[in-house]
């Protein structure tokens, strides 16, 4: 995953639904819908490295460090990603942007409440996970950055 | 200093009520003479307060400014932070900059007029030549962003519910919180917050309210669509105190709202104010338009919509317009 760049990769098969991202710090991340009945190979083969199978039942997290000096902004609640100020601005941030602990780096809408989010890590910009105006979970990465 | 003296004295006038106040006694409680005392009633005069002034018994308050006033705000709001301004780009802005130069919060801010008024992504607010509400309120609450789900319906309703005690109109919510006159906007919120993975750091409640404009002199665009409590009530209310009246019941509803624990769940505070509830609706959501009948919200605010093929669906996004009423 890492060698490919893939960020989010969803596999269905005979109605088994496999989620895997990658996640803060460049783990991977595999997830199982909840309830989800699954041989513990279909996960390993999926994932990435010697990470032990996921449970069977609401899926945690297994996580493996791939990656050194990068981590991920994430979002702080359920939302709508904005990459600009407003419609007609240009971005808070581009690949290559330097950023500061304290740089707006985009918007998530939720219940209309314009939330401007912090960087909170001081770094360069080197990826942009979602698109303008896509949903956001909680805790989705929304962008990667390089430490320093 | 002078701005300070005509607070005070306003603030005695208004304490008095009906009653008149004496210039001896002005001129004590202030500590400065009888002549400075009435330089500063003049100034009150050419400011838009009209005041009698009877010999041997004093001045009384008769009047107020038509226009939103500083004077009458401080006098009114002795305790609160204000920035009151004759124009500005748009309060919420001014807010924002108040709150990065590090200014203590809360605090409010006022204007008589908005030259660039915002809305929700890049919308603009037309709030006329005066005579409106251009308010913002900002904080710095330390709260975890999941806290702030129902901030939004929670300013509605009881900004809904303030408006219908003060001025008697029948003001209803369109969910999230656009203040509603039968099917016209007389009101809109814009709430902008700043904050970390873990953290709020800052939040700007920033209202739009036509109190005493004239729709139907406005821009064609939103002519048929905006309302004014004037317009809605038949008649003008005296602005001053019910923009004071308003910063004080929106700073506390605030607080209450940060406060651990946090007010009620109030869905049937909602259902008293929903604008929507049992109605054909369309929500706008990603360029795609959803149907069906509203059907209230949940414990998490969201809308409820139950589809034409009876699925319930809850949302949390999406701009919310009535399906035109089949006429009976």
């Amino acid at each position: 995953m890492k060698r490919s760049d893939l960020t989010e990769l969803e596999v269905e098969q005979e109605g088994l639904k496999l989620r895997i991202c990658r996640g803060p710090g460049g783990q991977i991340i595999t997830q199982l819908p909840q309830g989800t009945a699954v041989h513990p190979e279909t996960a390993t083969a999926a994932g990435n490295g010697p990470q032990p199978a996921p449970p069977s039942a609401p899926a945690p997290a297994e996580t493996t460090k791939v990656e050194e000096n990068v981590t991920f902004i994430k979002s702080p609640m359920v939302g709508t990603f904005y990459r600009t100020p407003a419609p007609e601005m240009p971005p808070f941030v581009e690949v290559g942007h330097k950023v500061t602990e304290k740089s707006p780096v985009c918007i998530i809408e939720a219940m209309k409440v314009m939330n401007e989010i912090q960087s909170e890590v001081a770094g360069t910009i080197v990826e942009i996970l979602l698109e303008n105006g896509q949903p956001v979970e909680y805790g989705q990465p929304l962008f990667k950055v390089k430490k320093g | 200093m002078d701005k300070e003296a005509e607070v005070s004295i306003l603030r005695e006038l208004l304490a008095a009520g009906d009653a008149p106040v004496s210039g001896n006694r002005l001129a004590e409680t202030l500590g400065v003479s009888r002549v400075a005392v009435w330089g500063w009633i003049d100034r009150l005069r050419k400011a838009g307060f009209a005041l009698e002034g009877r010999p041997k018994a004093g001045y009384r308050l008769t009047g107020l400014p038509a226009d939103l006033s500083e004077t009458y705000l401080r006098a009114s709001l002795p305790d609160a932070v204000l920035y009151v301004h004759e124009e500005i780009d748009s309060t919420n802005s001014e807010a924002e900059r108040l709150l990065a130069r590090g200014e203590p919060a809360p605090f409010a801010v006022a204007a008589r007029r908005q030259t660039g008024g915002r809305g929700r992504r890049g919308r603009s607010w037309f709030s006329g030549e005066g005579g409106n509400l251009c308010l913002s309120l900002a904080f710095r609450p330390a709260l975890p962003p999941a806290r702030m789900g129902t901030f939004t319906l929670w300013t509605g309703v009881v900004l809904a519910g303030f408006l219908r005690e003060t001025t008697g109109v029948p003001i209803f919510v369109k969910w999230p919180n656009d203040l509603m006159f039968e099917r016209r906007k007389l009101g809109g919120i814009l709430t902008e917050a700043r904050m970390d993975s873990d953290q709020m750091r800052e939040l700007v409640f920033g209202l739009g309210l036509n109190v005493n404009g004239d729709p139907r002199a406005w821009p064609p665009e939103i002519r048929e669509t905006a309302a004014s409590l004037r317009q809605a009530a038949g008649r003008s209310h005296a602005l001053n105190p019910l923009a004071a009246a308003l910063i004080r019941r929106m700073l506390e509803a605030c607080e209450e709202f940060f406060a651990d624990p946090p007010p009620p769940a109030f869905r049937s505070l909602w259902e008293s104010f929903d604008l929507l509830n049992g109605r054909e609706v369309g929500v706008l959501q990603g360029g795609e338009t959803l149907r069906g009948r509203a059907e209230g919200i949940d414990e998490d605010g969201s809308l409820l919509l139950r589809a034409p093929g009876g699925r319930l669906l809850r949302l949390r996004a999406g701009d919310v317009t009535l399906e035109k009423e089949a006429t009976p």
